[in-house]
């Protein structure tokens, strides 16, 4: 085994300048692969890491950007399976400039009992306690913002009457799910509201309830649905994963697109390394002759030229895997497309098998070359004209 | 100079390696081109929206109907400003209008559903939004609770054919038309009577926005008289200039496409490298004798770089008839494609077939100079000596 890797190494360093060429075009395709079949990815983890909780999303059932009045929280308290309830009111603004967009939203005190899975540390809740200005933000957005814990700031409601609001940050919270959150208190956001001159209503854009177990979840969707029909505002409960997918598939077709991109990617990489693979077994042609004649076999010849394939992407692939990990570890957010909650990751797992499909890749592209090389009778590839 | 046929035969000579290279170009300008033809036609779809001598009045600052807010006192000055076109009635072409989310298909598990909007108008909006036509049936009546359809909602679900009813807020609608708008984005959404809609959306004191319609030569003065008057604080601005505003995310999207394709690109430069490396290192002695002609080293770059060209060219070629046939193939011509609210048709654009050559020609271009400038530093003597 050895002795064929020393062979391969030589090899390799034969045209080194095709070896590097081919090595880094591979690196450049697997990046792209693994950042491309990491958006369907972090799409499928967002919805699946919700599926387990225990959470009903309420919505208006017009449409789930209409309004709720944030009181039906007591009368959902009240309904048998219902272990807590949160009134969730948004509010869009912008930071410094409007390219800088934040989406507030902001909630009781509750919210730590709705979302118990985000241990959020009691320090945290008494500073929030202490001053309504308190902010609790998202880890990417901390990052993508470059904020740290104790900073002040002033934000500007992009709707009309564009009230400005301050706020001093005094947690982050770690979460895939909501990494963009900018958790703020409601009732702050309600008095702001009342002193711009907006109508002084309680009203919440949803409701989120966290059920005592799994097999209360059905029951009390159904239940509170049943219970505000023919009121003013009709609700819609869903499961958390479920209100995602909802969110999630507002960006159309994106999950084809990328996966015709990821196949076009695949394509010209093999088709660069076989190019490349045909160039190498040429210059080898009469090397293979003599090394047949000297009494190698097929085998070991193909384990040579495939070993220096192999190689080649196990290089190539693990430079592009990599960078694409190191850059994207820590979650890069979508943006305003998927309404806040998105973000993309590359996760280990996804490095990883974009490098084995790297290998393969390379691996596959010799097939045609190698194979042809190898059928012809020594003394033909003397003769053929190189 | 060489003569361009001498690179055609050497091409030719190598074919499979020729073949391979000019295939990789392919799939980069097919990238590119369907790339091109997928933002075109979502750009357009937002563009077409806006109807000349037409102007959009939103509350000062911001940037999207659902923002804003008009009163119903501000909409009542505004609409007596002498700037504004009136119909034939006499009416002034002012448009108060109210939008809001709609689900165009209720029953439909939540991750298949595409949102939309529906519009609250009055029937003076079907004057100022001229381009809007009624394909069958009829526009909403006044105060009742009807919707018209745009043409391309329309063809996506079916539930909302003309004469089905639809169960928006507590209401029961009935879809009594379906409209088109010149390809707009506007066919992707629903119209109703504004009256009827603002009940149901809890906002009776106002509207959000107002469309109008200037008379011709007077949009400054209009501009001007909104600016300068105390009691409403508005911003307007000609549609045209506010769809375009609209079109950001369309170029978000066209910047995270690009990005992929240049990463491919800087491949296929490397793919074409190793190519024309190949292919000057074999002709070493080719490249002596040419030498010996009387060519000059300049000749000698200058064919290989065009060789190199020609390749990737006939690639980008190939690219284009195939990012065609693709788009036909896997329907992205006649589908419909969404993204957001927006649905849109693919389209083909002069600018696609030109970008996608040139890049062809860059990729070439690059790939080639390297290879070509160690071609013309071969030394006659050492090159003749291999024969």
């Amino acid at each position: 085994m050895f002795k064929w890797l020393k062979l391969i190494f030589r090899n390799m360093r034969r045209n080194l300048r095709r070896t590097a060429l081919t090595m880094m075009t591979i690196a450049l395709a697997t990046f792209v692969y693994t950042v491309l079949v990491s958006v369907p990815a972090s799409m499928d983890r967002i919805e699946k890491d919700a599926s387990g909780t225990l959470r009903l999303f309420i919505n208006n059932k017009t449409a789930p950007w209409e309004d709720l009045p944030a009181r039906y929280c007591d009368q959902i308290n009240k309904m048998p399976g219902a272990a807590a309830c949160v009134a969730m009111t948004g509010w869009f603004s912008t930071w410094r400039n409007v390219s800088e967009p934040i989406f507030g939203a902001a909630v009781g005190p509750e919210i730590s009992d709705v979302f118990p899975d985000y241990r959020m540390t009691h320090e945290d809740q008494q500073s929030i306690m202490k001053d309504r200005r308190s902010a609790i933000v998202g880890n990417v957005l901390m990052k993508k913002m470059g904020w740290k814990v104790g900073d002040h700031l002033t934000l500007r409601g992009t709707d009309t009457p564009h009230m400005q609001m301050e706020f001093i940050i005094v947690g982050t919270m770690e979460n895939k799910r909501y990494p963009n959150t900018f958790l703020i208190r409601r009732d702050y956001l309600m008095e702001t509201r009342k002193a711009n001159g907006l109508p002084d209503e309680d009203i919440a854009w949803n409701i989120i309830v966290r059920a005592d177990s799994a097999s209360d979840l059905q029951p009390l969707a159904k239940g509170i649905d049943e219970h505000f029909t023919n009121s003013d505002y009709e609700t819609r409960t869903m499961t958390e994963s479920d209100a995602l997918a909802s969110g999630l598939s507002q960006l159309g077709n994106i999950r084809g697109i990328v996966f015709a991109l990821c196949a076009v990617v695949v394509l010209t990489v093999l088709l660069i390394a076989a190019n490349s693979t045909a160039m190498m077994v040429r210059d080898r042609l009469s090397e293979v002759a003599i090394m047949r004649t000297l009494g190698f076999g097929r085998g070991s010849i193909a384990i040579l030229l495939f070993g220096e394939c192999g190689i080649i992407g196990l290089v190539g692939g693990a430079i592009g895997a990599f960078i694409a990990l190191w850059l994207l570890k820590g979650g890069i957010t979508l943006g305003a497309a998927l309404g806040g909650n998105g973000a993309l990751w590359v996760t280990p797992e996804q490095a990883f098998n974009a490098w084995f499909v790297a290998i393969a890749v390379s691996i596959v592209s010799g097939l045609v070359p190698i194979i042809e090389a190898l059928r012809i009778s020594p003394a033909m590839a003397f003769r053929k004209v190189v | 100079m060489i003569p361009i046929r001498y690179n055609l035969r050497s091409l030719m000579v190598r074919r499979g390696t020729s073949m391979m290279t000019a295939s990789v170009v392919a799939l980069v300008v097919m990238i590119l081109f369907i790339l091109s033809g997928f933002v075109a036609g979502l750009r357009s779809t937002v563009l077409s929206s806006a109807v000349s001598n037409n102007w959009i009045i939103l509350s000062r600052g911001v940037t999207n109907e659902g923002g804003s807010y008009i009163s119903r006192d501000q909409y009542e000055i505004i609409k007596s400003r002498t700037q504004i076109a009136s119909s034939p009635d006499g009416e002034a072409l002012v448009s108060p209008e109210v939008v809001t989310g709609f689900n165009p298909a209720p029953d439909e598990p939540p991750s298949k559903v595409i949102f939309s909007l529906l519009r609250g108008m009055y029937p003076v909006g079907y004057l100022v939004h001229r381009e809007m036509k009624v394909e069958s049936g009829r526009w909403p009546a006044h105060g009742a609770a009807e919707m018209a359809v745009g043409r391309k909602l329309a063809s996506r679900f079916h539930n909302l054919a003309v004469g089905s009813d639809f169960k928006f807020g507590r209401r029961t609608f009935k879809i009594v038309g379906i409209f088109s708008d010149h390809d707009s984005a506007r066919e992707s959404e629903v119209v109703t009577d504004l009256d009827v809609l603002t009940q149901d959306i809890h906002m009776s004191s106002g509207f959000q926005v107002l469309h109008v319609v200037l008379r011709p030569g007077l949009q400054d003065d209009f501009a001007q008289s909104l600016t300068t008057d105390a009691r409403i604080k508005v911003d307007t601005m000609p549609e045209q200039q506010f769809y375009a505003q609209q079109t950001g995310f369309v170029e978000q999207l066209h910047r995270m496409g690009l990005v992929v394709a240049l990463i491919l690109a800087i491949g296929s430069i490397f793919g074409a490298m190793n190519t024309m490396y190949s292919a000057v290192a074999r002709r070493t002695n080719e490249i002596g004798v040419l030498r010996v002609l009387g060519f000059s080293r300049f000749n000698v770059l200058t064919s290989f770089v065009m060789e190199s060209i020609l390749l990737a060219f006939a690639g980008g070629v190939l690219g284009e008839v195939l990012g065609i046939v693709v788009a036909y193939a896997t329907g992205l011509h006649s589908q419909l494609l969404n993204v957001s609210s927006f649905i849109f048709r693919f389209q083909l654009t002069a600018g696609a077939f030109v970008s996608g050559l040139i890049a062809a020609i860059m990729i070439g271009g690059l790939g080639g100079l390297l290879p070509a400038w160690r071609a013309s530093r071969v030394r006659v003597m050492d090159s003749l000596r291999a024969i």
